[in-house]
């Protein structure tokens, strides 16, 4: 009995893995590609296909800002699961960041280091909402375009 | 002695180096091929890397040791703790490697390990070729061949594919790379923007489309079939052209070299013109896996 668990162990493993990512990508959106299904190659919706949008409204409008840094590894994993919890996580840590004028880049804010000494107000954006929202593309039906498909997407207000 | 001689004693020796490969005993050629595989396609995170590669390191220089349970426990637990770590960044590829590893680590616990890695080997490629295709089933766009059009008109690994088959100009596919990076820019609020396509894109992309599916269906009523039925007597050459069709189309070497490793534990130690084909399509898959194709 024992010999036959050990030479069925793995087997197992690999269906029960395959079993929960299969249930994760149709309950949580997961990407097919990743957690152990073997679903690469089988749809576009791979991680590559997919992407992060993150809005800070202020007083003085809304802008798109990049993902800093040293939230890529969250906001990645996000893309592969874009988990209700895990949306609303990022949204609060981006709420916390201060953010502050840049003009040195494409990007209208920037996050204001630690070490950085202090800036004038008037550089700083006073966020009052935090939108991130996690995209994914396609071709579409008639296979002229890529399209972007909204798959989840959050709101975090102070 | 000239260089005709010099060519004749060359090929002498690849020959009896190559007749003394395919007289090893299969299972220890199936585990330094996955020591090797996990040295050159196992890294995840630095922290998991160094201690595997020290385990596989120690494996090539003591050889007994790939013989031991317990030098499989530890790696299996070194992969797979790794693999779980970053589930979310790592491929198919790693987990089957994994449940290898596993198998392998059970097998050396049996009296038969060979006849125990060989019958694990067989349900790990059939349940995977499974998966494989069950997910091309549900997907809404693999059977339409939306999936492998969208592949060859944005994926780099395609790119030779759409360039020699599909007729897509290198430059379209230079524009349609820079029209998905610009989308997924973080200032963009784009949702569409138009391909670039090429005149034969539908017929290749659906001819890839079938031909995927076939082959992965087949090869895991191969593999899961019982010995008495027909199917399975072409387990290894479905396997093989499995290998050297979707795996090198694809640009998975990884996952093409662990199948193989696998068909070499399940073939017969008398099987050596089965072995012999699993060497030929691993240097295969190497060699055309080289970057001459985009020169």
């Amino acid at each position: 009995m024992r010999d036959r668990f050990n030479l069925a162990f793995a087997v197992l493993l690999l269906a029960a893995v395959a079993a929960v990512q299969l249930a994760r990508a149709r309950l949580h959106s997961q990407s097919p590609w990743q957690g152990g299904g073997f679903g690469m190659f089988s749809t576009a919706d791979s991680p590559d296909g997919r992407f992060t949008r993150c809005i800070l409204s202020g007083t003085s409008g809304e802008f798109r800002v990049p993902v800093p840094a040293s939230l890529q590894s969250a906001a990645t994993q996000l893309e592969v699961a874009p988990t209700e919890a895990g949306l609303l996580d990022l949204g609060h840590v981006l709420l916390s960041l201060e953010w502050v004028r840049d003009e040195s880049s494409r990007s209208p804010y920037r996050v204001l280091g630690r070490e950085e000494p202090p800036v004038p107000a008037e550089r700083m954006l006073e966020v009052r909402k935090v939108r991130v929202e996690v995209w994914r593309t396609r071709l579409s039906a008639d296979g002229t375009k890529l399209e972007a498909e909204l798959i989840r997407s959050c709101e975090v207000e102070p | 002695m000239n260089l005709r001689e010099q060519i004749e004693t060359g090929v002498k020796g690849a020959r009896s180096l190559w007749t003394q490969a395919l007289d090893v005993d299969r299972l220890e050629i199936a585990l330094v091929l996955t020591v090797g595989l996990l040295l050159v396609h196992g890294g995840t995170s630095w922290i998991f890397t160094v201690p595997m590669t020290m385990l596989c390191l120690a494996g090539f220089v003591l050889r007994p040791l790939l013989l031991n349970s317990s030098y499989w426990l530890i790696l299996s637990a070194v992969v797979g703790f790794a693999n779980f770590r970053n589930w979310h960044s790592v491929d198919d590829q790693k987990f089957l490697a994994t449940y290898w590893c596993i198998a392998v680590y059970c097998s050396l616990l049996t009296p038969d390990p060979r006849g125990a890695a060989s019958g694990q080997a067989r349900w790990l490629v059939g349940l995977c070729m499974v998966f494989s295709v069950a997910w091309k089933v549900i997907s809404p766009d693999y059977l339409s061949g939306q999936f492998l059009k969208y592949e060859l008109l944005t994926d780099g690994r395609f790119g030779w594919i759409a360039r020699a088959f599909a007729g897509v100009p290198a430059s379209s596919l230079h524009s349609n790379a820079l029209r998905l990076a610009e989308m997924r820019a973080f200032d963009s609020a784009a949702v569409a923007a138009p391909l670039l396509a090429g005149p034969r894109l539908g017929m290749v992309a659906q001819v890839m489309t079938w031909w995927t599916i076939g082959i992965e269906a087949l090869t895991a009523l191969a593999f899961l079939a019982p010995a008495r039925v027909f199917l399975s007597r072409w387990r290894h050459s479905l396997l093989a052209i499995l290998v050297l069709t979707t795996c090198a189309a694809a640009s998975v070497p990884g996952f093409g070299w662990l199948l193989l490793v696998m068909g070499i534990a399940i073939a017969p130690q008398e099987d050596r013109r089965t072995r012999g084909i699993y060497f030929a399509c691993f240097i295969f898959l190497h060699v055309f896996l080289l970057p001459l194709r985009n020169l």
